[in-house]
């Protein structure tokens, strides 16, 4: 079979499915006129199929309708004097040779034919004689109609004749008949040839009509084949055709509701003027009145089912959009994306600007249909005034449902705002890409993008600089513990020269000071890494401050110097790591020890406020301290420049870093050669 | 009398060799071991009194080492670590571990805490089991009540008067923090007034006198900011 059958194009298969079904309904249509027509007697219906014209429906009504006229032309003096005006005939005329008629009124002899040659009557039967070619032939003789063909007389009372209803509308058919009694002394003969043909003088419409359905039999069994075929192909196909619905509704989602709408009135108008317009069905079947009534009633039909039907699948596949994709809508797409341009800010109160100018218009155009209404009983103005105030009404809808969508859509930013301030940087932000706040929300999306991945990035880069930390410690420690171990042993070697104890005493001493380098600077590393363990209790910061003197008190003593402590007797408590806060006081005390004009004074102090503790520790400096405050907190920074004295240089580093991881600010004031350290820390 | 015998366990070398020099020399017996199966190897095989033990090791590190001697053993184990973070302690010493001497350490200090380590193994192993009354225990502090004498693992500590009134307060609360004020007022008799500096150098004193590194005390701590105790062990 068609193997292409496979890739045939969706327009192809609904091209047969219209044209199948449009033909199908116009196969059913002539069906149901053609049995209206035969009310209901199916002999009538089937003689229309007869292949002797002469034998149909077609033929008869026509042969009626011919001797209609003529009765019409006997009765034409109301007085009953005859006259026979030959204006009533010209359809007649028209058929040539066709057709023979003869009239004559009895009484006065008048006659009225159409050739030259003489009628007469058998004596025996009374009927007229005719030419051996017209063998079918009425005869009125005053009474009643009687059809004669080859010879034999037809019963027309008969049902299954065929002319019995036909022959009863005649006039002249009915004994009580006015007009019937008014024709009675007239005789009307009309004969048909045998063999008919076209008048080369006129238009046959017999002639014509015989070959219109000798061609129309055919042309419908061709149309029943061809919408068998294109239904069957359908059926066989329906997805595809399913398939170009969807691009159908596609199409005709671009038009507008409104105009929708208004092409279904003009397509229901317009059927409600072909079938106003009298179309008369009881025409015999497949006669060209027929077809061509047929045809024309058919198409409105089609288009109205055909349009509908449009719809119907426009409604389906677009569901929504079908009602919603109109002219307001476009109007405030179109308002939306000029809006688009404007700050945001600028952009709300503009559309405030545009709902009340708008709903404004729209009320004075209502008001104004409204007052036309009242005054002219219009229902046309009644109905554009309920037009306006809907589409006001539906505006002001709009303009709330948004204003509501907006003020969500700010909630949800604000929650969103928090939940990012509490950590969450996973939960992404959405909204609608229409939204009033969907830029602020994506832009706020990128933000936490951003963050996590910082935030991703510094926990990495602090677990690599914890490892690092660990690892370098580990590695300077264990060939510093051999060096410390040989040293030892050296130093124990007995009768060594007097200059080589020596230099053994400096290697003690040096590689002393480079452990404690180490394990500072493994502090410091630490602390400044936020990787420390906190271990904390409440605890009294004026009795911390005693503890580490006294537990310095031999350095103190040796030093020279005097301190001086202004610490309150009474505890002043704070929540804090205890061993952390002595390392910043022994670090702090140790700086002072070192860098103290000899024989001067160390200031203690400790006072309190409302929330914090406030501890200075002041000494005047043995150098001239020629930089700022933030440069003494640099690393390995000392105050003597040839760094002589004992010490790694991060003291006040490590005495930093501690106070800040204990919630606590370091600061360090320089005037002249007064040193100043305060720390704060909150009270409990 | 046999040397005792001490395990000595690092993967560096050198450090390995000076510490048993200077085992040698106090007059112990020392055995080396690189990494953690061979320490293992050689304490199923011989018998050994006391063990020092790196943490950072290859095969297996002193940690698992440590698990798996005291799955059968009860010999004192030293744990030697570049770490010297509390956390890092407090793991080994939950390990099982007696001791933990961080790196660099001094020759000294190490001797003495394998000297204590050692003496309590061989002499006080099982004074763990009885405890009279009139003995106040904690780790290897010992105070007797009745003769008013402390002894540090076995030996005992020459304190004065003072000295011995401050240990036995706190000694009969191990654990519990002592103020200044308090322990003035119990000891000396009299109502305490800028007394932190009399104190502390007591205290100062007494850990001189009990600690191995005073620096860095086991049993006498001061809980800077609040006060003093003795730790419950």
């Amino acid at each position: 079979m068609d193997t292409k059958s496979k890739n045939s194009k969706p327009i192809l298969v609904w091209l047969t499915f219209f044209v199948g079904l449009s033909l199908l309904i116009f196969i059913l249509f002539s069906g149901f006129a053609a049995l209206v027509h035969s009310g209901g007697n199916f002999e009538i219906l089937k003689s229309q199929f007869s292949k002797d014209y002469k034998d149909t429906a077609a033929f008869k009504e026509r042969t009626a309708n011919y001797f209609h006229q003529l009765t019409y032309a006997a009765a034409a003096d109301s007085e009953g004097n005859p006259n026979f005006p030959d204006a009533y005939l010209g359809n007649l005329s028209d058929e040539g040779d066709n057709l023979r008629y003869y009239l004559v009124h009895q009484p006065t002899g008048l006659t009225l034919k159409n050739t030259g040659e003489e009628f007469s009557f058998s004596p025996s039967s009374g009927l007229p004689v005719l030419p051996a070619a017209y063998s079918y032939f009425w005869y009125f003789d005053g009474k009643e109609i009687q059809v004669i063909d080859n010879g034999h007389p037809v019963d027309v009372r008969r049902t299954d004749s065929g002319y019995r209803d036909i022959t009863r509308q005649l006039m002249i058919n009915e004994p009580d008949n006015e007009s019937s009694a008014a024709l009675s002394n007239t005789r009307i003969v009309l004969a048909i040839k045998d063999t008919l043909e076209e008048n080369p003088y006129g238009h046959s419409d017999y002639y014509g009509e015989q070959k219109f359905l000798y061609i129309i039999r055919p042309i419908y069994g061709l149309l029943v084949l061809l919408t068998i075929a294109c239904l069957g192909l359908y059926l066989f196909k329906r997805k595809e055709k399913q398939r170009f619905d969807k691009t159908l509704a596609t199409w005709s989602g671009k038009l507008w509701i409104e105009v929708k709408v208004f092409l279904s009135f003009m397509v229901l108008i317009l059927l409600a003027w072909v079938l106003g317009e009298n179309y008369w069905l009881g025409l015999a079947p497949f006669t060209p009145e027929f077809v061509l009534n047929l045809l024309v009633v058919t198409i409105a039909l089609l288009m109205v089912g055909w349009w509908f039907y449009l719809m119907l699948v426009d409604l389906l596949v677009n569901r929504r959009s079908f009602f919603s994709h109109n002219l307001i809508n476009t109007g405030l797409n179109w308002y939306r994306k000029i809006e688009s341009r404007y700050p945001w800010q600028e952009a709300m109160l503009k559309r405030a600007y545009f709902l009340l100018a708008a709903v404004t218009g729209l009320a004075m155009f209502s008001v104004f249909f409204l007052l036309v209404s009242v005054g002219a009983g219009d229902f046309v103005s009644f109905m554009m005034a309920m037009i306006f105030a809907a589409a006001g009404v539906y505006l002001i809808i709009r303009y709330i449902k948004r204003y509501h969508q907006t003020v969500a859509s700010w909630g949800q930013i604000v929650d969103h705002i928090d939940l990012i301030k509490r950590g969450d940087f996973n939960t992404r932000l959405e909204l609608a890409e229409d939204d009033d706040m969907y830029s602020a929300a994506m832009n706020l999306n990128s933000i936490q993008e951003g963050m996590s991945i910082a935030v991703e990035e510094k926990t990495r880069s602090e677990r690599m600089k914890v490892e690092l930390i660990t690892n370098v410690s580990h590695d300077l420690k264990t060939p510093l513990t051999s060096i410390i171990s040989y040293v030892d042993l050296l130093a124990k070697e007995e009768g060594l020269p007097e200059h080589v104890n020596d230099y053994i005493h400096v290697l003690m001493q040096k590689s002393e000071r480079l452990k404690n380098l180490i394990q500072d600077l493994f502090d410091l590393s630490k602390a400044s890494s936020d990787n420390i363990a906190l271990d904390l209790e409440e605890l009294d910061l004026a009795r911390l401050i005693r503890q580490t003197m006294a537990d310095m008190e031999e350095q103190v003593t040796a030093s020279g110097l005097a301190f001086r402590l202004n610490i309150p007797d009474q505890p002043v408590l704070i929540e804090s790591d205890g061993n952390k806060l002595r390392r910043i006081w022994e670090n702090l005390i140790s700086n002072a020890l070192k860098y103290s004009l000899s024989g001067s004074r160390v200031y203690i102090d400790l006072s309190t406020t409302n929330s914090e503790a406030i501890t200075t520790i002041k000494n005047t400096a043995n150098y001239e301290m020629d930089f700022g405050p933030d440069d003494i907190l640099q690393r390995f920074v000392r105050g003597d420049e040839s760094r002589s004295t004992e010490g790694s240089g991060l003291g006040l580093s490590i005495a930093q870093s501690f106070t800040e991881i204990c919630r606590g600010q370091f600061s360090i004031t320089i005037d002249g050669d007064l040193f100043k350290v305060e720390l704060r820390f909150n009270l409990r | 009398m046999e040397k005792q015998r001490v395990l000595v366990v690092d993967d560096d070398r050198e450090i390995v060799n000076a510490i048993a020099i200077n085992l040698q020399n106090e007059g112990y017996e020392a055995l080396k071991a690189f990494d953690g199966l061979q320490a293992l190897d050689i304490i199923s095989t011989q018998k050994v009194h006391l063990i020092i033990l790196d943490v950072m090791m290859p095969r297996l590190d002193g940690l698992s080492t440590t698990m798996k001697i005291r799955a059968e053993k009860n010999i004192p184990i030293i744990i030697l670590s570049a770490k010297s973070e509390d956390t890092d302690k407090i793991l080994g010493l939950s390990m099982g571990a007696d001791d933990y001497v961080t790196k660099p350490f001094n020759t000294m200090e190490l001797m003495a805490r394998v000297k204590s380590q050692l003496r309590r193994y061989m002499t006080l192993g099982d004074v763990n089991v009885q405890n009279p009354a009139n003995i106040l225990k904690t780790g290897g502090l010992c105070y007797d009540l009745e003769c008013h004498t402390l002894t540090v693992e076995g030996e005992p500590v020459r304190l004065t008067a003072t000295e011995t009134r401050i240990v036995e307060l706190l000694m009969r609360t191990p654990g519990r923090i002592y103020p200044a004020e308090e322990i003035y007022e119990r000891v000396w008799g009299e109502t305490a007034y800028g007394v932190e500096n009399t104190v502390m150098v007591h205290i100062r004193r007494i850990r001189e006198k009990i600690e191995i590194n005073p620096k860095e005390p086991k049993y006498l701590k001061v809980v800077w900011g609040i006060g003093y105790k003795i730790e419950k062990l």
